[in-house]
């Protein structure tokens, strides 16, 4: 990816005093300006003010559940069957559609979901099928796919934001590959507690940070000229970024204490629930995309009684995040995706445990671009086999690029295999969309 | 394909005098076979040289001592000199103190340990997890091999064909951190070793290379028959064997009776069913004929396994050599001995070409063919005969790594500065023609040992103890800068993307920090006790960061700077300490 599509090919080192005159008029103005990129390249629209309708750049929440969540126990329930275990299922506010009995929140709020009941892959271990899953393409030795939240921050963010355009909050990281370095998730471990390395390490203030980084403009001067500008070139634009991101007053997109009691309460007091709503914070805050992972849903055993409690972070952090989203008016603009790397199995192990199930596992939709009150796709009475419109996770990404707005058929390459951007494979699911 | 005649019969010319070429004074003798290294380097540089009028590059500037001692050490050991080294190496006056070091470092113990990072990395990448344990006595074999300077040729038939307990052998580690995943494990093995990029030919005709799935299927299928047996707990230990070929090809159903001997150990319904049918103790010795009845019977589910797990032996039945050389199957020689024979024999089209190519891009920052593993793709290929010629001696040479790597270091080519251009294009087009040095940034174990070198963590050299908790310790750490310094070789055209994450572990992460405030620092410390002036810490702590001494105009100006540092010089100190490490410098090779 190249970090500079706009600058002249003849551009000048700046100095950081250059750069900060430059933003001397929007330094530390709560919404996001326009970019210097966009500056220099003589356009001035810029990204505007998050949530705004006029520019309807969607963006994205992905709620990651982590080890294979139970279709059973969640969004495709078989109460009575012989796989059903002791799962009871609830009416949703749609007629004739349940969910496992875990999931009262989302119950009602059915309407506002489609939940597709028939995804099928192929890949049965974690690592393989996470990468599968996040990326839409089948994980190879030596390409990096880059996750939907990279894909979004590429196409759709603003690379030159204050804060980063991906957030992940709590799991692994995907690399953003051949979408470049500045679209790989910028992870944090807790949604409370200290982000590592944001703070100003002890013993330096603001002053002597800038005192350092004169130093610093020193040597990185004196290297351009002994041949090294490109690399001081790139690494002064992550370093402006880095330090603005410090300064920045929209780190307060990070404090949860600024949130009533009451609403930290309704999304959950688990770091699932507390990460869900920094979630919104952040894309309040001009963050494109967000992907919250909630672990532990690799139940092997005692499948139930863990799932049941799983569901009991799910539901009311999923639930809240909907209606607040929509309080706002931003859900229209969201898009939100709520599965795991795949589903489990329907017959019941030992130990009361389900094994991994790549065969039909259920992904379920909210926000922009989605037509909720649906179930797309169907299995048989016992779970084992889809009877009704089997999705592809290609068909998936299609329609999830659609309801994105991304063009989907951009090519990059890697080394110098072209790659697009969503897999050209796939069929949208027009249903699915608003 | 843009090489001149003119180049051509320089090339010939060149190929007739290396046969006279004179004894030079290196470690590595001149044999016969082989050309002294200054030989084959002068060589290199005059193949070069021939091109550059006709693409209109002109060479950069030669680099001075300090820079060319930096990107050795860098490219040789992993690591930036000490300051000590520098100095030395700066007052140093004799003609042939560059050969000199590169002898040095090659003896060095680091430089096994880079090494094998740069083969184990590449072997692991496409393993779980970096291959996990398995990985650790990977990385560590290989350094043992490289530190005796092991033909390579050996070492890479050992890596492919190895047999045997993992801890006994280490060379096993390769094909166990890939467990069953032999598709992957041959991708890898042909990328790496070959530089024939196969994988893309796992589901269909390559596009555009003219790799064919039979391709594929035919070197994957030499992997077929190896198995992991566990043989011990604690730590997990395994045997690799090979199921023997005679075997593999009388019975497809093979695994699916290992499967069943498995079901019916744990106690499995189904097998338990099946061995009263069928009257066996042992479901191992069910006929095929009824193993395809009993298939039958299977539900759904359980069937589409077994049948997709036949299907697969089907797939890799027959193994066939990527050049179409015939493959005699012999009853004492695995399938994967037979590979290995092929892979490393100076017959072998590739192998050969590859490390070259490899190394060549470790060097010189990209190889001769680029992608630096992708030797028969589309990509761009300068002066195809120099690898050509550079492959013959590198086997004549008995795969000798040294070797090799004391022709490439000595090449004035590789002593070149920085390209000055301006404009983009003509940077490019004179590093492509090696005409000038390109800029890299650190891999993360550059990142690593430069940082604890340059705040003095570690005192001794860069080659520590090898215990089990330390290796431990340094992969987690790697892994953690693996993520921050990450440089996506996965193909982002911009090679110096740093990220954020990175931006503020420089900034404010505990080592640039901590490991720089005066009461901390050793290197401070030793250096405040040594120097006598202002003039003299300022050169002492460069020396120990940038690797040479600060030009006039930085003497001044950070001089001022540290003077004027709030809390006066001892705090202007520490944040001179700290901004050569956040420099740009620094962290890129250059």
């Amino acid at each position: 990816m190249n970090l500079h599509p706009l600058l002249p090919p003849r551009a000048r080192t700046f100095s950081r005093r250059d750069l900060l005159a430059l933003f001397a008029s929007g330094a530390g103005a709560l919404t996001a300006g326009p970019s210097l990129l966009s500056l220099l390249a003589g356009d001035a629209s810029g990204q505007g003010v998050p949530g705004s309708k006029r520019n309807a750049r969607r963006r994205l929440v992905v709620l990651w559940l982590e080890g294979g969540p139970s279709q059973l126990e969640t969004f495709d329930p078989k109460p009575g069957a012989q796989n059903g275990g002791p799962t009871r299922a609830l009416s949703t506010s749609v007629p004739g559609w349940t969910f496992a009995d875990h999931l009262p929140g989302l119950a009602k709020r059915a309407d506002q979901l489609a939940v597709i009941r028939s995804m099928t892959t192929r890949e049965g271990s974690h690592a393989r099928a996470r990468e599968l899953v996040q990326s839409g393409y089948v994980p190879n030795p030596t390409v990096s796919y880059p996750s939907l939240g990279s894909i979004v921050a590429h196409e759709l963010g603003d690379l030159a934001h204050e804060l980063p355009a991906f957030v992940q909050i709590n799991g692994a990281p995907l690399q953003a590959g051949y979408l470049g370095v500045q679209c790989s998730p910028f992870v944090i471990d807790k949604p409370e507690g200290r982000i590592e390395n944001l703070a100003y390490a002890g013993g330096v203030d603001h002053k002597r940070l800038d005192h350092r980084e004169a130093m610093v403009d020193v040597l990185d001067d004196a290297f351009a000229k002994r041949g090294g500008t490109p690399a001081v070139d790139a690494n002064r634009t992550q370093r402006e970024r880095a330090r603005r991101l410090m300064d920045s007053k929209l780190l307060t997109a990070f404090d949860l204490s600024q949130e009533k009691e009451s609403t930290r309460d309704a999304y959950g007091r688990n770091d699932f629930g507390q990460g869900v709503l920094m979630a919104r914070r952040l894309l309040e805050h001009g963050v494109q995309a967000v992907q919250v992972v909630l672990n532990g849903w690799d139940t092997h055993d005692n499948n139930f009684a863990r799932s049941a409690a799983l569901c009991d972070q799910l539901d009311p952090a999923f639930a809240s995040l909907i209606d607040d989203l929509k309080k706002r008016q931003l859900l229209a603009d969201t898009l939100i995706v709520c599965m795991g790397e795949f589903g489990r199995s329907p017959e019941i192990a030992r130990d009361d445990g389900r094994n991994h199930w790549p065969n039909n596992w259920c992904v379920a939709l909210a926000g922009g671009g989605i037509k909720g009150g649906q179930a797309w796709g169907a299995t048989d009475p016992n779970g084992t086999t889809i009877v009704e419109k089997p999705v592809q996770l290609a068909d998936l990404f299609a329609t999830l690029g659609t309801a994105l707005r991304v063009d989907g058929s951009k090519t990059f390459h890697a080394g110098l295999r072209p790659i697009q951007l969503i897999d050209p494979n796939g069929k949208v699911i027009q249903e699915l969309l608003a | 394909m843009s090489w001149t005649w003119g180049a051509l019969s320089c090339l010939s010319a060149w190929i007739g005098a290396l046969a006279l070429a004179p004894q030079d004074n290196s470690s590595a003798t001149s044999t016969k076979e082989r050309p002294a290294p200054s030989a084959l380097a002068e060589l290199i540089d005059q193949s070069l040289q021939a091109q550059w009028p006709e693409q209109k590059v002109r060479p950069a500037d030669p680099a001075d001592d300090s820079t060319w001692l930096r990107r050795l050490s860098l490219d040789l050991c992993g690591t930036i000199p000490l300051r000590e080294e520098v100095a030395a190496f700066l007052d140093d006056s004799r003609a042939d103190k560059r050969l000199r070091k590169i002898d040095e470092y090659l003896a060095d113990p680091a430089w096994a340990q880079n090494f094998s990072y740069l083969w184990s990395n590449a072997l692991l990448s496409g393993a779980q997890k970096g291959g996990g344990p398995e990985g650790t006595r990977l990385r560590s074999w290989i350094e043992g091999q490289l530190a005796q300077n092991r033909p390579f040729d050996d070492v890479v038939h050992e890596l492919i064909s190895a047999a045997g307990r993992n801890d006994e052998n280490g060379a096993t580690s390769f094909v166990l951190a890939y467990a069953d995943d032999i598709e992957s494990l041959s991708s890898i093995a042909s990328r790496t070793f070959l530089g024939v990029q196969i994988q893309c030919a796992q589901c269909h005709d390559h596009p555009t290379d003219h790799w064919k799935q039979d391709d594929f299927n035919g070197f994957t299928s030499f992997f077929l028959g190896v198995r992991g047996q566990k043989v011990g707990e604690m730590p997990p230990t395994f045997r690799l064997v090979d199921a023997p070929p005679g075997e593999l090809k009388s019975s497809q159903l093979r695994k699916l009776r290992d499967i069943l001997r498995e079901a019916a150990k744990n106690g499995d319904a189904f097998a338990v069913d099946l061995s009263r049918r069928y009257r066996r103790r042992d479901l191992g010795d069910l006929t095929d004929e009824e193993l395809m009845s009993f298939l039958a019977t299977l539900p759904g589910k359980q069937r589409e396994k077994l049948e997709k797990e036949i299907e697969r032996q089907k797939k890799y039945a027959d193994p066939r050599f990527l050049d179409g050389s015939p493959l005699n199957e012999q009853a004492d020689r695995t399938r994967r001995e037979l590979l290995a024979d092929w892979m490393v024999a100076p017959t072998n089209p590739w192998f050969a070409k590859e490390t070259v190519n490899r190394l060549w891009g470790h060097f010189f920052g990209k190889g001769l063919t680029h992608p630096v593993d992708d030797l028969t793709g589309s990509g761009d290929q300068v002066l195809p005969p120099l690898l050509e010629l550079l492959a013959q001696k590198f086997a004549q040479s008995g795969f000798d790594l040294r070797y090799l790597m004391t022709a490439m270091a000595r090449t004035r080519t590789y002593a070149l500065s920085n390209s000055m251009e301006e404009q983009a294009e003509r940077r490019e087009a004179q590093e492509r023609w090696f005409a000038a040095h390109p800029l890299r940034p650190f891999t993360a174990e550059q990142v690593l040992h430069s940082l604890q070198r340059a705040t003095a963590l570690e005192l001794d050299t860069v080659a520590r103890a090898k215990d089990n908790e330390f290796e431990a310790e340094r992969r987690r750490v790697l892994e953690k800068f693996r993520y921050v310094f990450d440089d996506d070789e996965g193909g982002s055209e911009d090679r110096f993307a740093s990220s954020i994450p990175q931006a503020l572990f420089l900034m404010n992460g505990k080592l640039t920090n901590d490991e720089t405030r005066l009461k901390n620092s050793r290197m401070l410390d030793d250096i405040l006790d040594e120097s006598r002036s202002d003039r003299e810490r300022l050169r002492q702590i460069f020396l120990a960061t940038v690797g040479r001494l600060p030009s006039q105009r930085e003497a001044e100006k950070l001089g001022r700077l540290v003077k004027g540092a709030d809390g006066g010089n001892r705090r202007g100190i520490e944040d001179l300490f700290w901004a050569l490490l956040n420099s740009t410098e620094f962290l890129t090779n250059h």
